[in-house]
C-alpha cells in the first residue's frame, strides 16, 4: 500500500526546493493520517516547527508519521512549505501566491488551521487565522454558531439580556 | 453529559478560536458575545482583552474633541472593506483606508454641546472632564465598547482647567488616573493648592502622593498627558524662563516626577508638542522650517529622529507655519497628519510626499487625541454588575436631564451658558 501511495504522490510538484537548496538536503519521508507517503527535501519540512523538532532529536529517520493530517490536507500545506522556502524570493509573487492559496472555502481552512497549528507553522497559521477572521468579522451569532457548529448554551433570557446591553453591535 | 449531535466539523481547539478572535474589530467582537457561554468568558476574559489590544495596536481611532460639540472619530473602525494588519510594508502608499470620514461617537449625549476636554488616554480608554453646570464630571470613556464610568471627583475639584492623566501602571496591572497641577488653577484661583493625587482604577478612591513630590510646575489645562514607556509626559513652562519648555515625566509606578532631557535641536527650538506614534513616545520642537523633525525615546535619556516629514509647498503662510503633528500610520503604512486650523494629510515615507487628506464630516477641532481600539472596559475586574448598571443609568438621566434643560434655550444662548459654565467656580 505505501508503495503504491508512494507512486501516486510522484506528480506533487517539487521545482521551487531545489533552486533554494544551497547545501545538500536531506529527504524526509511523511505519512498522513490516510497512510500516504510524502517525500520532501528536508528544507521544506522543518518549516514546521514540530517536524524541526523531531528532525534535531534524530527521531527523522524512518517515515514520519503524522497522524493527525490527511493527504489532501498536506499536500496543501507541503506546497506552502515550498514556497515558503526562501521567502527573499520576491515579495510581490509570494503575496500573489498566499492570496491564491487561501482563497479556499471553509472546510478545507478548517483543515489547514488544524494542520498548521499541529505542525506549528507560524506563517500558515497567521494567514488562515486571519482569512477566518476576515470572512467572520461581519456575520451575526446565528451565523458564527452555524459556522462552527457551537451550540448555544444561553437561556433566551440570558441571550437577551446580552444583546440589549449591546445593541448598537447589532445595527448594519 | 449529553451527547452532541454529530456534526461534520468539530469545535476548533479554543487557542485557534482566541488565535481567530483577536482579529477581529471590538463590534464584530461585543456581537460575538452572546455566542455561547465559551465565547462569552473567552472575550470578556481580562487575558483575551490584553492580547486583543497588543495584536490590534496599529488599528488607531482619531478622536476629535471641539470643545463644546460632540466628538468625532476618523480611523479604520469606520472602515467596510478590512484590510488584513500585516504585510503593511509591500502595499502601495496610496490607499489611506478609513481615514476618510468622520463620524460622529455616541456619549450618551454627555457632552453634547457641554464644555468637555480630553485629558489622557490609555490602551483605548479616554479620561474626558465635562462641565456639566453642576459639580463637573470626570469620565472615564472606552469609546469603542461605548461604555463609560463616572470617576469621583477628587477634593475642590475645579472642572475643565484641571489637568489629568491616564496610564497604565505594569507593576500592579491597574490603571491610573493622576490628577497634576493645573497652571489655570493656579493663576485664577486664590485658595489653589497644587497637588498631586492619584486614583487606581481598581480602588476608585483618590490618594494624595506626599507633598514633597509635588513638582514645582503647573501645568496648562489643554495638554493631554501623553503615556508612555510607563510614565506620564507634559510639556511644562520653565521656572526660571518661562518661554523655554521642558518634558515632565511622572513614573507611574514610583509616583515620582522628573525633568527629563529634550531632543537635541541644532536651532536650540523648544518642544512644542508631545505625543506617541506606535506607543513610542515623540516630541516635535517648534515648526518654523521647511521640514518636521519627528524624534522618539525609549529611556527618556536618548532621542533619535524617527521621521522627517517635508512641508506640503504653498505660498501662503499657513502651509509654511501651520504645526504638523504625526498622528498614526496607515494599514499603508503611511502617517497620518493633523494640521493645525487646516486639516488632515498623509506622508508616505516611500514617496517622500505630504499629500492633502479629505476628511468628510470635519469642520474644525481643538484637540486630536489618537487612542487604539480596545475592549478594556473603564469597570474594575471585580466591580459587580450591579453597580454598573446603577451607574450607567444614574450618569445617563443625569445627561439627559441637562440635555433638555439646554434644548430649551436658544441656540446661542445656550452656547453662551455651556460655555461660562466651564470657568471655574471662583
Amino acid at each position: 500500500a505505501i508503495q503504491s501511495s508512494r507512486f501516486s504522490c510522484v506528480g506533487f510538484p517539487l521545482a521551487y526546493i531545489f533552486l533554494a537548496c544551497k547545501k545538500k538536503s536531506m529527504a524526509l519521508k511523511l505519512k498522513s493520517s490516510d497512510n500516504k507517503i510524502f517525500e520532501v527535501e528536508e528544507l521544506v519540512a522543518v518549516q514546521s516547527e514540530t517536524i524541526k523538532s523531531l528532525v534535531e532529536d534524530g527521531c527523522a529517520n524512518n517515515v514520519i508519521p503524522l497522524p493527525n493530517v490527511d493527504s489532501k490536507t498536506l499536500e496543501l500545506v507541503l506546497d506552502w512549505c515550498k514556497n515558503h522556502v526562501d521567502v527573499k524570493l520576491d515579495e510581490e509573487k509570494l503575496k500573489e501566491y498566499e492570496d491564491k492559496f487561501i482563497e479556499v472555502d471553509l472546510a478545507v481552512l478548517y483543515d489547514l488551521l488544524m494542520a498548521a497549528n499541529y505542525l506549528n507553522i507560524k506563517d500558515l497559521l497567521n494567514r488562515a487565522s486571519q482569512k477566518v477572521a476576515d470572512m467572520l468579522k461581519g456575520k451575526k451569532p446565528e451565523q458564527i454558531r452555524e459556522t462552527f457548529n457551537i451550540v448555544n448554551d444561553f437561556s433566551p433570557e440570558e441571550e437577551e439580556e446580552i444583546r440589549k446591553e449591546n445593541l448598537w453591535a447589532f445595527e448594519e | 453529559m449529553e451527547a452532541p449531535t454529530p456534526t461534520p466539523t468539530p469545535e476548533l481547539p479554543e487557542d485557534i478560536i482566541r488565535d481567530i478572535l483577536k482579529r477581529l474589530p471590538v463590534k464584530s467582537l461585543v456581537r460575538f458575545r452572546c455566542v455561547s457561554k465559551s465565547w462569552h468568558s473567552l472575550i470578556t476574559s481580562s487575558s483575551f482583552i490584553h492580547m486583543h489590544l497588543h495584536f490590534n495596536q496599529s488599528r488607531s481611532l482619531i478622536i476629535l474633541a471641539r470643545y463644546c460639540d460632540t466628538l468625532l472619530s476618523i480611523g479604520p473602525q469606520q472602515q467596510q472593506q478590512h484590510q488584513p494588519n500585516f504585510n503593511i510594508t509591500t502595499a502601495t502608499a496610496t490607499a489611506v483606508d478609513g481615514f476618510q470620514e468622520a463620524v460622529e461617537l455616541g456619549f450618551f449625549g454627555l457632552v453634547r454641546n457641554l464644555p468637555y476636554y480630553v485629558k489622557g488616554h490609555c490602551d483605548g480608554l479616554i479620561c474626558v472632564v465635562v462641565s456639566d453646570g453642576g459639580d463637573g464630571a470626570l469620565v472615564l470613556w472606552n469609546p469603542s465598547i461605548r461604555q463609560y464610568k463616572r470617576l469621583p471627583l477628587p477634593r475642590n475639584f475645579r472642572s475643565t482647567r484641571e489637568v489629568f492623566g491616564l496610564g497604565f501602571d505594569s507593576t500592579i496591572g491597574d490603571y491610573k488616573v493622576v490628577r497634576a497641577p493645573s497652571s489655570y488653577c493656579q493663576m485664577k484661583i486664590k485658595d489653589y493648592h497644587p497637588q498631586v493625587e492619584v486614583l487606581t482604577l481598581g480602588s476608585n478612591t483618590w490618594r494624595k502622593i506626599p507633598d514633597e513630590d509635588t513638582p514645582p510646575f503647573c501645568i496648562e489645562h489643554f495638554f493631554q498627558a501623553t503615556n508612555a514607556n510607563g510614565a506620564l509626559y507634559w510639556l511644562v513652562a520653565a521656572n526660571d524662563d518661562p518661554f523655554r519648555c521642558e518634558i515632565l515625566r511622572f513614573d507611574l509606578a514610583k509616583e515620582k516626577f522628573k525633568v527629563v532631557p529634550s531632543p537635541p535641536d541644532t536651532f536650540h527650538r523648544n518642544v512644542s508638542w508631545l505625543g506617541t506614534l506606535e506607543g513610542s513616545l515623540c516630541a516635535i520642537h517648534t515648526q518654523r522650517l521647511s521640514y518636521v523633525d519627528v524624534w522618539t525615546s525609549k529611556d527618556d535619556e536618548t532621542w533619535t529622529k524617527l521621521i522627517t516629514i517635508p512641508r506640503m509647498p504653498g505660498p501662503e503662510a499657513s502651509a509654511r507655519y501651520s504645526d504638523y503633528v504625526p498622528l498614526c500610520f496607515t494599514s499603508s503604512g503611511a502617517v497620518v497628519i493633523g494640521i493645525k486650523l487646516e486639516g488632515f494629510a498623509t506622508y508616505h515615507p516611500i514617496e517622500n510626499k505630504v499629500s492633502k487628506l479629505a476628511v468628510h464630516g470635519v469642520e474644525h477641532w481643538l484637540q486630536e487625541t489618537v487612542c487604539a481600539e480596545s475592549l478594556v472596559s473603564p469597570y474594575a475586574a471585580d466591580e459587580p454588575a450591579a453597580a454598573r448598571q446603577h451607574q450607567m443609568r444614574s450618569a445617563h438621566t443625569a445627561s439627559r436631564g441637562l440635555w433638555q434643560l439646554i434644548l430649551g434655550l436658544k441656540h446661542g444662548v445656550a452656547n453662551y451658558f455651556s460655555c461660562s459654565s466651564g470657568d471655574p467656580r471662583q
